[in-house]
């Protein structure tokens, strides 16, 4: 898709905040912005449940005893609202009845295009915050679109 | 070419379980598989010392870079409403 094709035919309404200091609008537009993300292996399956705000899900592991955590920084340099930057920590997740097996989950995953995830998000911009994204958790499941080929 | 993505995601606010859609367009898209394509540095944040707990390979296992890309991010329904 070229550059500019997302946003052909989306419509956005003009928002604001209830005390007038905000306004914004809906869908956001994000139009020039940067990512770059690394996956690592972490040692030790047991760990971050801390981190998750579900008690059933279960870290994915690539390996035996080594499950994945994903590092993302976004520079987000022209938006709807106003340019700022954010920084992810992923943890791909399963769910027990789906069933857990080291290498083959990841992979099943990965012909799907399909992937479930725990992201722990801070974003460092005041409007970013005030529409709730600041040190945010989230749970996402992510799709590919538009697949043309497998 | 990388196709567009689309990101659901699954938020709480004030006791409210909420979704929303994210749709990204990598326009510039790069991978790599070599463990010397990036490196984490790790602080001594609450979170940084969280990590270091949990003992984080050396060398990443995959690299993905985007220096362009754009994305659409849909206001929150509540998950009811998914």
């Amino acid at each position: 898709m070229n550059r500019g094709d997302l946003f052909k035919g989306v419509i956005q309404w003009e928002m604001m905040t209830k005390d007038l200091s905000l306004e914004g609008k809906l869908p956001v537009f994000y139009y020039d912005n940067t990512s770059m993300t690394a996956t690592l292996h972490r040692l030790h399956r047991q760990g971050p449940q801390s981190f998750f705000p579900c008690p059933i899900c279960t870290p994915v592991e690539a390996m035996a005893g080594r499950a994945l955590v994903a590092f993302t920084a976004f520079e987000y340099r022209k938006t709807d609202i106003d340019p700022y930057n954010e920084f992810s920590i992923s943890f791909p997740i399963t769910y027990p009845e789906k069933g857990l097996i080291p290498g083959i989950t990841v992979l099943g995953m990965m012909a799907k295009k399909i992937f479930y995830g725990i992201r722990l998000a801070a974003s460092r911009h005041d409007r970013a915050g005030a529409q709730g994204r600041r040190g945010h958790v989230r749970v996402s499941q992510i799709h590919r679109r538009h697949q043309l080929f497998p | 070419m990388e196709k567009v993505n689309r990101f659901k995601t699954y938020s709480v606010k004030d006791g409210v379980p909420l979704a929303a859609n994210v749709y990204m367009n990598p326009v510039e898209f790069g991978k790599s598989m070599s463990g010397k394509a990036a490196q984490l540095t790790l602080g001594n944040h609450d979170i940084a010392k969280k990590l270091q707990e949990i003992k984080l390979s050396p060398k990443p296992l995959f690299f993905q870079y985007m220096p362009v890309m754009e994305a659409i991010l849909y206001g929150p329904r509540n998950l009811m409403d998914d």
